[in-house]
């Protein structure tokens, strides 16, 4: 539909106010809320996501496409929850305890909201048990970690384990992903899912929450 | 072990390096002088050599190489390891770097930290049994004779007797911010010289003053060599954390590079090294530490912390300093991991920290300082930038060398108007020359707000006359500034879509720091009466550019004055008064810093500031 095609091609370009106007156009016209949802907003973010992992667009095509996706979701969220449409999926993220890094983080946020995958984003420097405690709190599929130095992402190691000695041991999945980490390290501590760029994060976790 | 055959402009050199080191380390252990700013991560793709042997390519090296490159044998040294003999071109060509070392100063009244006193001593008689010690002291502090014991070092009790005698107990008393530190035979008291240093990540500054007059003498300044060990703080953090050693070469490196722009003042000014007395260091935290060898590794990672901020008198011994071994050395005071004393020295010569206007100062570079306040606050944060300013992260970025594009504006007839520095043949494109480069693509309409660069269909009707302009590099959208045919190498220079995407990295980090800092002050950019920028950057940026960027806040438009090498004008004025050795102790202590990575606001301001425009 032309309308939607619009919605997407202008959250591509970061057109945060065309894309205000136009998704209250789509609600205007009666267009089913979850159409607008997935053919219009989403669909717009996956391309963006992938010509981020294809390296043909960068950090700040995400962060604007994101504000945009935004000001979209924004206007469909009460009517998204009124309609009864729910989230494909719970994800806990955070970047780990001693690390203040959160550009990656972020763009995994976005990058699964995109997905239409609720994310319950814990911010940076995220002890161990704050994960646990959140993913219990929201019965979530995935606990998702971030970490940038090499000294912060051995904190890794203790949240596999603290997982392991909770009742969520063998319920939920853990991904972790950042500069540092890599397919190896996931394997030694014993972490389920590694991803080298956002855009795959996402993939993987949507795969996860709908098997 | 393999050898390799290196040949240059005018010099072949043929060694032996160990099998598997990669050709970058193998050519800087040899001397020759490579770009690396990212220190050997295949991520800047500056450190290119042309190899004769035909040798595989990584993936890094294809992401920055063209098919041109790889057909000619272009290599990135640091991808290549040596496992065979390998013959080698390399392009030595050094070019002259513009420093900033314009340091403004203005008049000084106060006592210069290095006081010499001239004092014609009773000689002793059998009637003035006096010990020399006594003798002495008396000279200058009658009260202090008996008081307690003293702290002379034995040294300096084994050469008095024959200093007191020397010119018949003619004496000149060397006081150094208030304790005396020597004696002197005759009257030196002409002989009184000291030196700011200014301690950058790049580069290096050093003035040489009359103490007695305060008169400049002699300015010198280079590329500081740690260089070679990457360009940002955290390559140099992480090659000195490797041990012991590397942190003893660090600060070696440094420390001969200071002698050598102390020799450089002292041959300029014809005098002497002993004629030295002090020595000023400015400098960011993290080059303070690699200068007085001290651990540095707590400052790159968080919770960021490093082992000194205070400010230390130290001995010119210390630091192996070449100047007279009575002087002192005065690492002035830090006030943060990110915020260094070149900071806290370029508060103090701005005199913002004395005004009632609110004032603002910032020092664009890897990382931006900014510091907001009157003489009731200060509050300081510093932002990650990255090196897109510096020219690192850039397709066709290079530093601010001879050559460079500095400036780029639209002619009344719609042509671009490039200037290089000096004057030469264009080579690539430095941080002042990019923004200008953006700005004009944005007024010209090749670009959009949001920073797309357009199709050859989108283009509005006045743009049209540019579409020649608009080309692919690797099949990326790029703007061509200067055709091969117009450059020294012969290749396009232009700018990509990725290069314009880190410029908004970089400035959007930029501009959220300032917002922030107006917010926490609960301020408004009105009131903000004074607005500095610092550093070489500051000095050769159009500032109707970094406002059309969205790099300054549009409405500091007229506020805004450029001030040099503030820091380096900030060590002079603690050398020229040492009032301001403690004013500048105050001003680290009354800076309150504010950690942006801990802050919600800053991802929401970064991504606001993203655009050249508002309304999107």
């Amino acid at each position: 539909m032309e309308l939607l095609r619009e919605i997407s091609e202008n959250l591509q370009k970061g057109r945060a106010k065309n894309v205000k106007e136009l998704v209250q156009k789509a609600i205007d016209e009666g267009i089913e809320v979850n159409r607008i949802l997935e053919e219009g907003l989403l669909h717009g973010m996956s391309i963006i996501g992938e010509k981020f992992k294809n390296n043909e667009v960068y950090v700040p095509d995400v962060l604007i496409a994101a504000r945009a996706m935004n000001t979209g979701t924004e206007l469909l969220k009460p009517l998204l929850v009124s309609s009864g449409v729910k989230a494909k999926g719970k994800v806990i993220l955070g970047t780990v305890k001693g690390d203040l890094h959160d550009i990656g983080k972020n763009l995994v946020r976005m990058m699964m909201e995109g997905k239409g995958l609720e994310v319950i984003d814990l911010g940076v420097d995220v002890p161990a048990e704050r994960f646990i405690e959140a993913a219990m709190e929201n019965n979530a599929d995935i606990i998702a970690c971030s970490a940038l130095l090499t000294t912060t992402m051995i904190e890794m190691e203790t949240i596999v384990q603290k997982v392991k000695e909770s009742p969520l041991a063998g319920k939920v999945k853990i991904m972790i992903g950042g500069a540092p980490v890599t397919d190896n390290f996931r394997a030694t501590i014993g972490a389920d899912i590694y991803t080298p760029d956002a855009a795959t994060a996402a993939e993987a976790a949507l795969k996860v929450c709908l098997a | 072990m393999p050898k390799i055959s290196v040949h240059t402009g005018n010099e072949n050199k043929i060694f032996h390096v160990p099998e598997g080191i990669s050709l970058s380390d193998a050519l800087k252990r040899q001397g020759f002088l490579l770009e690396t700013p990212c220190n050997g991560k295949g991520i800047c793709g500056k450190c290119r050599v042309l190899i004769h042997n035909s040798v595989p390519y990584t993936s890094e090296e294809k992401t920055h190489l063209s098919p041109s490159d790889i057909n000619k044998g272009v290599h990135l040294s640091c991808m290549v390891k040596v496992y065979d003999n390998l013959e080698i071109s390399l392009n030595t060509d050094q070019r002259n770097s513009s420093i900033v070392t314009d340091a403004n100063i203005s008049e000084t009244i106060g006592r210069p930290v290095v006081r010499k006193t001239f004092v014609n001593l009773p000689r002793p008689s059998i009637s003035d049994q006096r010990s020399d010690d006594v003798r002495f002291i008396s000279s200058f502090n009658e009260n202090n004779l008996y008081s307690g014991f003293q702290s002379f070092s034995l040294s300096f009790l084994r050469e008095l007797p024959d200093i007191l005698r020397e010119k018949d107990f003619d004496i000149t008393i060397i006081d150094i911010s208030g304790s005396v530190t020597g004696v002197e035979s005759g009257n030196t008291v002409s002989k009184n010289f000291g030196v700011a240093v200014d301690i950058g990540t790049t580069t290096l500054a050093a003035y040489l003053y009359d103490l007695n007059t305060g008169k400049q003498m002699a300015v010198s300044s280079k590329l500081n060599p740690q260089k070679k060990y990457g360009a940002d703080v955290i390559s140099r953090i992480e090659y000195s954390s490797k041990g012991k050693e590397n942190q003893a070469e660090m600060a070696l490196i440094i420390r001969n590079a200071l002698n050598d722009l102390i020799q450089q003042l002292v041959t300029a000014a014809g005098i002497h090294h002993t004629d030295i007395y002090a020595v000023t260091l400015s400098g960011n935290t993290t080059m303070l530490h690699l200068l007085l060898e001290l651990p540095s590794a707590n400052i790159a990672s968080a919770p960021f912390i490093p082992v000194l901020l205070s400010g230390l008198t130290l001995k010119p011994c210390d630091l192996e300093l070449n100047i007279n071994p009575k002087g002192r050395l005065f690492v002035l005071p830090s006030v943060s991991a990110y915020i260094g004393s070149d900071t806290t020295a370029a508060v103090l010569s701005t005199g913002m920290h004395k005004n009632t206007e609110i004032s603002l100062l910032i020092d664009i570079g890897t990382n931006g300082e900014i510091v907001i306040g009157n003489n009731s606050f200060l509050y300081a944060c510093s932002t990650a930038a990255g090196p897109a300013f510096e020219g690192a992260n850039i397709s066709c970025g290079i530093g601010s060398v001879d050559g460079a594009i500095s400036a780029v504006s639209i002619a009344d007839n719609g042509t671009l108007k490039i200037d290089t520095i000096g004057g030469y043949k264009p080579i690539g494109i430095c941080g002042s020359g990019l923004i200008d480069a953006v700005a004009c693509m944005l007024k010209i309409g090749v670009m959009d707000e949001t920073g797309r660069i357009l199709d050859d269909e989108e283009l509005p009707d006045n743009a049209k006359i540019y579409s020649n302009r608009l080309i692919k590099i690797n099949n990326q959208k790029a703007f061509l500034l200067v055709r091969a045919s117009n450059t020294i190498h012969g290749e396009n220079i232009y700018i990509s879509q990725k290069d314009i995407r880190e410029l908004q990295n970089a400035k959007a980090a930029i501009a959220a720091g300032i917002n922030i800092l107006i917010d926490e002050i609960r301020s408004d950019v009105d009131d903000i009466k004074n607005v500095y920028l610092s550093g070489g950057f500051g000095s050769f940026i159009n500032i109707d550019s970094a406002i059309t960027i969205g790099l300054l806040p549009k409405d500091l438009s007229g506020r805004t004055k450029p001030v040099g090498n503030a820091a380096g004008a900030g060590a002079i004025y603690t050398l020229l008064s040492a009032e301001n050795l403690s004013d500048i102790c105050a001003i680290a202590k009354q800076i309150k810093y504010l950690e942006l990575s801990a802050r919600l606001d800053f991802t929401y301001q970064y991504t606001e500031n993203m655009f050249f425009g508002s309304d999107i």
